[in-house]
């Protein structure tokens, strides 16, 4: 059996189904509450499936074991960086922020800040966190499906910007929910199926696979020693940062902590998410390195110059028709296609809101819309959303999908996270400070990306970068806390005064956490 | 506008959890870094892997155990919380 119609099949049925499932949560109710946090009932379990099928995107699952099959254990500061992200989530985000909100990320950096511009900050800060990331899932799914099922990158765009508007506008967060979690069972199926298949080879023993990754690999016994991907310690430092405090600078991530019901679920969601993360970190180092020496030598999978084929981001997909067959290379290819629709899904939904709920109901509105009218805004914006990223895809087809997950990591890390943290733990911050910090972290991010080595050198040509990192976040971080913490301690309006002297007087009440 | 109820702080296990992650982490980096050879030594009794790999594998544990610990400690909390 061809694997493209095994392929084309499984996406069909996942398909199938995710649209029934959003047709039947269209009917249990179109409220507010349910678009924008599915009614605030998801359990704890379902939303820490859904925390993983939003995160784990096919970047991930396929880049992070082309990073091993190419750079071998450097790999595992991406994975331990992701793991202890959700970590300082669980302890120091979740709980303040599911008490602080109800539907948006602003909502709960604005808890006792004035309303209208940190309503606008915290919209501009979910678009241009969520515009990037959204176009680097859309380019890649382009990409991804042109070469597994042979169709025009643009009609594979098209097809994923109509599925990601029907799902969000039919079905909004309970659609997104669902797919979220079938989507994050179906990879870690497959993932742990296949390390299987992996180890199998190996008959279980590590140690052989081990061996055999050095004999069949460029570097070596090299491989298994840091310094292979990052040479400059500043480099790592600054990925390390983006990637641990980038998480909670992700909206369509912490907005998943309002669709449960109390803090109790939001705690036990981001432990689910925490162990899903850190197996799969493991899945993918295993697959990573088996691959080397099991793939190694084929005139199947390797050109004539001894490269993968398609590139090392195309290693699981070839290990997995090399071990499993056309049947299980067909279902790898379907559920890396349906791993971005529910990535996409979720960031579509935290675009929606910022618009809707922030800018409209909130800045415009000033909280006269109606329930009614600010549903017609969240479905107008989302349908606007899927057509803009039907453009972007096109805009930008060919483009580096790791150069624009950067830009939006970076940014997550530096423009968001620093005003959340300080919103939740620092009572003396101002509106005017949580907007300078925000506004300086944006400068400073895209300033950097812009003076790096993936702008300056790779894209505008020039012979080095001025700034040195590709992750600018060792940069940008602590500006943007320096601009937060400095401008609400001088701030010498009326209101910045107010907003100090009340909150300093405060009861310090704790999240609820023990001591 | 200003409620001052929103104004939490970290409970002491939770900054201590942090800290402790966010600090493991760093050093792991740092011994990537800087001590190369540390990080490359091979430990025959766990498979002939490396330090750094099973460094980075002990970490990844050491997340979940603390993770799992938190949720229990946490949940310990709220049943004394509800209690009194």
């Amino acid at each position: 059996m061809s694997s493209t119609y095994v392929a084309a099949g499984i996406f069909i049925l996942f398909t199938l189904i995710t649209l029934g499932i959003t047709i039947y949560a269209s009917r249990r109710g179109a409220s507010i509450s349910s678009f924008y946090a599915a009614g605030g009932h998801v359990s704890g379990v379902g939303n820490g499936l859904a925390i993983a099928g939003d995160f784990i995107s096919a970047a991930t699952f396929l880049g992070l074991t082309g990073l091993t099959f190419v750079f071998g254990a450097d790999m595992l500061i991406f994975g331990i960086g992701t793991t202890i992200g959700w970590a300082l989530v669980l302890f120091l985000i979740a709980e303040p922020l599911r008490s602080m909100g109800r539907y948006t990320f602003a909502e709960a950096v604005s808890h006792r800040l004035s309303k209208g511009p940190i309503s606008i900050f915290a919209a501009i800060g979910v678009l241009v966190v969520s515009i990037p990331y959204l176009i680097a899932q859309i380019v890649g799914s382009g990409a991804l499906v042109e070469t597994l099922f042979g169709i025009d990158y643009r009609l594979a765009v098209v097809v994923a910007g109509v599925l990601l508007t029907l799902y969000v506008v039919i079905g909004g967060m309970v659609a997104a929910t669902w797919i979220q979690m079938i989507k994050a069972g179906l990879l870690i199926g497959s993932g742990i199926f296949l390390c299987g298949l992996t180890l199998g080879a190996f008959d279980f023993d590590i140690s052989r696979l081990i061996e055999e990754a050095e004999a069949g690999h460029a570097l070596g016994d090299r491989l298994l020693s840091p310094g292979n991907y990052f040479s400059d310690p500043g480099a790592a430092f600054s990925l390390g940062l983006a990637l641990s405090l980038g998480l909670a600078g992700f909206p369509h991530l912490m907005m998943r902590f309002f669709t449960v019901e109390s803090v109790k679920a939001a705690r036990l969601s981001a432990v689910i998410a925490i162990g899903i993360n850190a197996v799969f970190m493991l899945i993918v180092f295993i697959i990573g390195l088996g691959a080397i020496s099991l793939l190694a030598g084929s005139d199947t999978f390797l050109d004539t110059d001894g490269r993968l084929i398609g590139g090392p981001n195309m290693v699981v997909v070839h290990l997995s028709e090399h071990l499993g067959g056309a049947v299980f290379y067909g279902f790898i290819s379907a559920v890396a296609f349906a791993t971005i629709l529910a990535v996409v899904a979720g960031l579509t939904i935290a675009i929606a809101s910022a618009v809707s709920h922030d800018l409209y109901a909130q800045t415009i509105r000033k909280g006269r819309a109606s329930e009614v009218e600010e549903l017609a805004v969240s479905r107008a914006a989302v349908v606007v959303t899927g057509v803009v990223t039907v453009l972007l895809g096109f805009l930008f087809e060919g483009q580096n999908v790791a150069v624009l997950a950067a830009v939006a990591t970076s940014i997550a890390a530096a423009v968001n996270f620093p005003v959340l943290l300080l919103a939740i733990y620092w009572p003396r911050l101002t509106t005017w400070g949580a907007v300078c910090g925000g506004g300086v972290g944006l400068a400073a991010s895209v300033a950097a990306i812009v003076l790096g080595p993936d702008v300056w050198v790779r894209t505008l040509g020039h012979a080095a970068p001025i700034f040195p990192y590709s992750y600018p976040t060792l940069l940008a971080l602590p500006a943007a806390f320096a601009a937060a913490i400095g401008v609400s301690l001088l701030d010498p309006t009326p209101r910045g005064r107010m907003e100090r002297q009340g909150s300093t007087g405060a009861i310090m009440a704790d999240a609820g956490a023990p001591k | 506008m200003i409620s001052d109820h929103a104004i939490t702080r970290p409970s002491r296990l939770s900054a201590a959890l942090s800290i402790l992650l966010a600090g493991a982490y760093a050093v792991y980096i740092a011994l990537c870094m800087f001590s190369p050879h540390i990080m490359s030594a091979r430990n025959e009794a766990v498979f002939g892997a490396s330090t750094a790999i099973i460094a980075g594998v002990a970490l990844l544990t050491i997340c979940i155990i603390a993770s799992v610990l938190y949720l229990v400690l946490s949940r310990r909390n709220d049943d004394q919380g509800a209690r009194r």
